[in-house]
């Protein structure tokens, strides 16, 4: 409920400075009748700030969802078959090294070129989501390269798309 | 139109066309298949990949994917009971009983099979009340298309069975990201903070991947996920044609229901399974059997879901208004390839009309060979390891989102928008009302200072119209009924039991 009350102040923070935003829009000399573009964003920064406030000083409700739907959507998600087990998310060092990973391939990606970023990216983050070995390392720098050239060979012959540095188009 | 559309069939079975048909099916299918992916994630991932191709073959391409992303949710339903899609849940209710009996191969292929009929079905309604809706609508001014986005905004807060308030501001901050960029009428720009970048708004792929793809990326290395422990049993025969006459009756109900449920915004698949399941389970001579691998369920639940394509399909052609992400996503492809979706594209463009009636027709028998052929097969995506598919989706992200617009700065609106979906989602706030405020916003804003400026500023033009007057009168009565039932509820739960 804090958290709510929180997002609901968040919203009503939003809504103002929208309003502030959209009182320096320019109005280019809108026609008859036309309230110019301005109206909206107002409206909605208005709107935003009513929202929030809701959310800020309502009680709590119950969940959103019907007992029907929760009932299946349970029955089917936690009664799973005894074929299935729990696999656990990596460590917290190895998620912030694939989050670094994949925040140097969006700067990389066009300093570098597709095949050399992507294989970068590919073989550090599919050996982080896993226990490391040298031959793990090894093996998901080879599938990378691999994917890495049939998607690169995909995009420039099938899909006629010009995507920089890519290897063998 | 039967001559246009098998014109088009021949047209579309050009082999490097076909190709691309089959691909979209593919990855729809694997997408459809993997629990946490999405037909959503497949067609806003190969959105941008159809950019360079013509409108014809790349809207094929997406209505393949489509269909595929519906279908292949019922791999996973049958044989994990996980619900590779929403759009399955009722399919693991009979379709694990009966593969759990070793009839594994039985169960998917009625599932198979109740899902071409499905779509088929779905697509002869398509077929044939489209045109009638298109003629209605076409009549439609400016107050008429302003009052139908409120009235289809209001529809997708409350059907989502979300929290009321959070819906709502989902959807005020929906309308409010569209209107970055220059205004839709006269060349103001708005909330752009002097970067060029944001001079055309923000777009439509990125974020819906970010919002859709990167998200869920984030949850799969945050959250546990699901692991097969042991090899997939895959035994059993297919469907016996006895069985599958002896359900005709159920699957046009079921298709039925799917198209009604589909037509409405914001809940489709997803709710159309579970009440086609139930419509069937009341229905049946062996009700009993519901729960036990009863095939009457599979046919019910499978039909249903693909029937609520064409449903989805329906407003979104005739009226130019998209009710789910998914067509969210179609509406941005068809603007993109210069196709603007609404009554008059059956006057204006009949051929285009059939080429997806054609692309729907081919994608629903190309998806069900795939699958019957691949029935052994193509289970086996469920055992892909994380740490390869993970790696791979962000690969094809970056990839999909960078095609689009060949911009960086796409790339980090995706990732902004992923970690505010993800956010959004772990707070309770549904992603369909912001999906659809951010689609609806420009239409919404054109049509409203249209109707303004046509009636020279008189507000009362969206309440004295008709049909204007009925929608806002239908969107204000029920937000006024979804407060009543919070307000039920509160005061259920305060009396003492």
């Amino acid at each position: 409920m804090t958290t709510d009350r929180i997002i609901g102040v968040i919203c009503m923070g939003l809504g103002l400075a929208m309003l502030v935003g959209a009182l320096q829009i320019q109005q280019n000399f809108p026609g008859t009748g036309d309230p110019g573009p301005q109206l909206v964003p107002l409206i909605l920064s208005g709107l935003l700030v009513l929202l929030g406030l809701s959310l800020a000083l309502r009680r709590p409700a119950g969940k959103g969802l019907s007992a029907e739907t929760r009932d299946a959507v349970e029955a089917a998600t936690e009664a799973q078959s005894s074929q299935v087990g729990t696999l656990a998310p990596p460590s917290l060092p190895r998620r912030i090294g694939i989050g670094v990973a994949f925040l140097a391939f969006l700067a990389l990606f066009t300093p570098l070129g597709f095949s050399l970023s992507a294989t970068l990216f590919l073989a550090a983050s599919m050996s982080l989501m896993d226990r490391l070995t040298p031959r793990r390392v090894l093996t998901r720098t080879a599938v990378a390269l691999v994917v890495v050239v049939v998607l690169g060979l995909i995009m420039t012959h099938l899909l006629d798309l010009a995507v920089p540095g890519v290897w063998f188009a | 139109m039967f001559d246009l559309v098998l014109a088009s069939l021949v047209h579309l079975i050009e082999p490097r066309i076909l190709m691309l048909m089959l691909l979209g099916v593919t990855v729809g299918l694997i997408f459809g298949a993997l629990p946490g992916l999405s037909a959503t994630m497949a067609i806003a991932l190969l959105l941008p990949v159809t950019f360079a191709m013509q409108p014809d073959t790349g809207i094929a391409m997406l209505i393949a994917t489509y269909i595929g992303g519906v279908s292949g949710g019922l791999v996973a339903a049958t044989l994990l009971r996980i619900p590779g899609t929403p759009s399955s849940i009722a399919t693991t209710f009979d379709g694990y009983p009966l593969a759990r009996q070793g009839q594994a191969i039985k169960a998917l292929a009625t599932g198979m099979v109740a899902s071409a009929v499905g779509s088929l079905l779905g697509m002869a309604v398509l077929v044939a009340f489209a045109p009638i809706i298109a003629r209605f609508a076409i009549d439609f001014g400016a107050a008429e298309y302003t009052a139908l986005t409120v009235a289809a905004l209001v529809l997708v807060v409350v059907l989502s069975e979300a929290d009321l308030t959070k819906g709502l501001i989902a959807a005020v901050l929906g309308l409010g990201l569209s209107t970055i960029g220059f205004a839709p009428i006269g060349s103001a720009q708005r909330f752009t903070f002097g970067n060029i970048d944001l001079l055309s708004g923000i777009g439509i792929v990125p974020f819906m991947v970010g919002l859709f793809a990167v998200a869920q990326l984030i949850r799969e290395i945050t959250e546990p996920t699901f692991q097969i422990k042991d090899k997939l049993d895959l035994r059993g025969k297919g469907v016996r044609l006895a069985e599958f006459l002896g359900n005709g009756f159920n699957m046009i109900r079921s298709s039925a229901i799917g198209v009604g449920i589909g037509v409405l915004p914001g809940i489709g698949g997803s709710a159309a399974n579970l009440v086609a399941y139930g419509a069937a389970r009341s229905a049946s001579r062996k009700p009993e059997e519901f729960g036990k691998g009863s095939v009457e369920g599979i046919y019910a639940a499978e039909s249903s879901n693909n029937a609520s394509v064409g449903g989805a399909l329906l407003p979104l052609l005739t009226l130019g208004i998209p009710g789910d992400g998914v067509t969210a996503i179609l509406i941005g492809g068809f603007t993109i390839h210069g196709i603007q979706p609404g009554p008059l594209l059956y006057k204006s463009e009949p051929g285009l009309i059939a080429t997806i009636y054609a692309a729907f027709l081919l994608a629903t028998f190309t998806l069900l060979l795939v699958q019957l052929l691949t029935i052994r097969m193509f289970p086996r995506v469920l055992l892909i390891p994380r740490h390869f598919l993970v790696p791979g989706l962000a690969l094809l992200m970056v990839v999909g989102v960078y095609v689009g617009e060949y911009r960086t700065f796409d790339l980090w609106v995706m990732l902004g928008f992923g970690v505010f979906g993800y956010l959004l989602e772990r707070f309770g706030f549904p992603l369909g009302p912001l999906v659809l405020g951010f689609v609806l916003g420009t239409i919404f804003e054109t049509n409203f200072r249209r109707a303004l400026m046509y009636s020279n500023g008189d507000w009362t033009t969206f309440l004295t119209r008709p049909v204007s007057g009925a929608l806002l009168g239908v969107a204000f009565l029920l937000l006024c009924f979804s407060l009543w039932r919070i307000l039920a509820k509160r005061r259920q739960t305060r009396s003492p039991a």
